[in-house]
């Protein structure tokens, strides 16, 4: 097994025991006809699509198989064969823009939150890193569940001289009126967005709030690995 | 696909007069929300006077967690149940204090074994001498 390989097994083993994942991988890549003695990038797609049976047989949480199917989707994706080098990078659309997460019921705050924390993981982020990415993600899911009923998480990684992710929280919700007066601790909510929003500021290297009220509200932060 | 997640119900185990939750799951909003619920009927019941709650196994808590395992502790001590809670990991803890969320108000231990102990150390005075057992705590009385 090669490092390319050794990457996707890497992921297998955050939901599986190595020998499953090992089994897992072994039987994907004879369907898939690559070795992974001599895995490339370009064969990561037909190898990850491989994988899906077998997932759905082991991974028996609903919210583990779609993270890390996620995960899987994401290597496969950044490693198409179509897409241009490295070269040729353009800001946030060309490349794969990450892993989104609908957010529409209560348990997709917790799925939010699990793959944020996967996915610095991923990224060779530490402990505290990634905590603190999984609880930022946890907050911004949660306010979108509250307060605009739905919405949509986004995480993606950030490339370039500072490693590190960045997550969307978008929604169509009612809005924050104002913004200045929640971030500054005066104002206290029912459910503590205040306290969630200047929580997730604190958690985070950068944040930008853009809100319209009846419109909906975007929070941007990112997050470098230290 | 969808898993019923409604039905997920994090264990309270009774042991020699106290009660002890360990939590191991991905805390959703509901099952915080059913554990305060469980914890208080079984406070109700009248034969625990202590209450552990083990959150070793929690990766991630936020903000309404976090307040709703306050909330939970208060609520247990109104009713005469003191609660500590033991087992926050260090990523967790730090990235409580960033965040300025401490748990104002709730005991907390390294781990279950002194949680335990804490709790032994907390009954009250005057009560049975069956729980006076291991007191060392009456020689100072003199």
């Amino acid at each position: 097994m090669n490092e390319i390989a050794g990457e996707i097994l890497a992921i297998l083993r955050r939901y599986l025991s190595e020998p499953t994942s090992r089994s897992l991988l072994t039987s994907a890549a004879r369907r898939a006809n690559v070795r992974l003695e001599v895995l490339v990038r370009s064969e990561i797609p037909q190898l990850v699509q491989q994988l899906g049976p077998g997932l759905n047989i082991f991974l028996q949480e609903p919210e583990k198989l779609q993270n890390c199917k996620s995960l899987l989707a994401l290597v496969a994706v950044e490693n198409a064969p179509s897409i241009p080098t490295e070269s040729q990078q353009q800001p946030s659309e060309g490349r794969a823009d990450g892993i989104s997460v609908p957010i529409r019921a209560e348990h997709d705050v917790v799925r939010a939150r699990t793959l944020g924390k996967d996915m610095a993981k991923q990224l060779g982020f530490s402990e505290v890193v990634q905590t603190k990415v999984a609880t930022a993600v946890s907050e911004l899911a949660r306010n979108i569940f509250q307060y605009a009923g739905t919405g949509e998480i986004r995480i993606r990684r950030i490339e370039g001289k500072r490693r590190g992710i960045e997550v969307v929280a978008r929604d169509q919700g009612p809005g924050i009126s104002d913004p200045a007066l929640i971030l500054s601790g005066a104002y206290r909510s029912k459910w503590g967005m205040g306290a969630g929003l200047r929580g997730t500021k604190r958690l985070v290297d950068e944040f930008e709030l853009d809100t319209h009220p009846g419109l909906g509200t975007t929070v941007r932060i990112r997050k470098y690995a230290e | 696909m969808v898993m019923m997640m409604e039905t997920q119900r994090i264990p309270i185990v009774r042991l020699s007069g106290k009660l002890i939750v360990s939590i191991q799951t991905a805390l959703s909003d509901t099952v915080v929300d059913r554990l305060q619920q469980d914890v208080a009927a079984a406070c109700e019941r009248g034969d625990a006077r202590g209450l552990v709650v083990d959150v070793s196994g929690v990766d991630v808590l936020d903000s309404y967690i976090t307040r709703s395992l306050r909330d939970l502790a208060v609520m247990a001590r109104l009713m005469g149940v003191e609660t500590v809670v033991c087992g926050l990991r260090p990523a967790v803890a730090m990235t409580l204090v960033e965040m300025g969320m401490e748990l104002p108000g709730v005991r907390t231990a390294l781990n279950l074994d002194r949680a335990l102990a804490l709790l032994d150390s907390l009954q009250p005075e005057g009560l049975p001498n069956d729980l006076a057992g291991e007191g060392d705590e009456w020689e100072g009385e003199a």
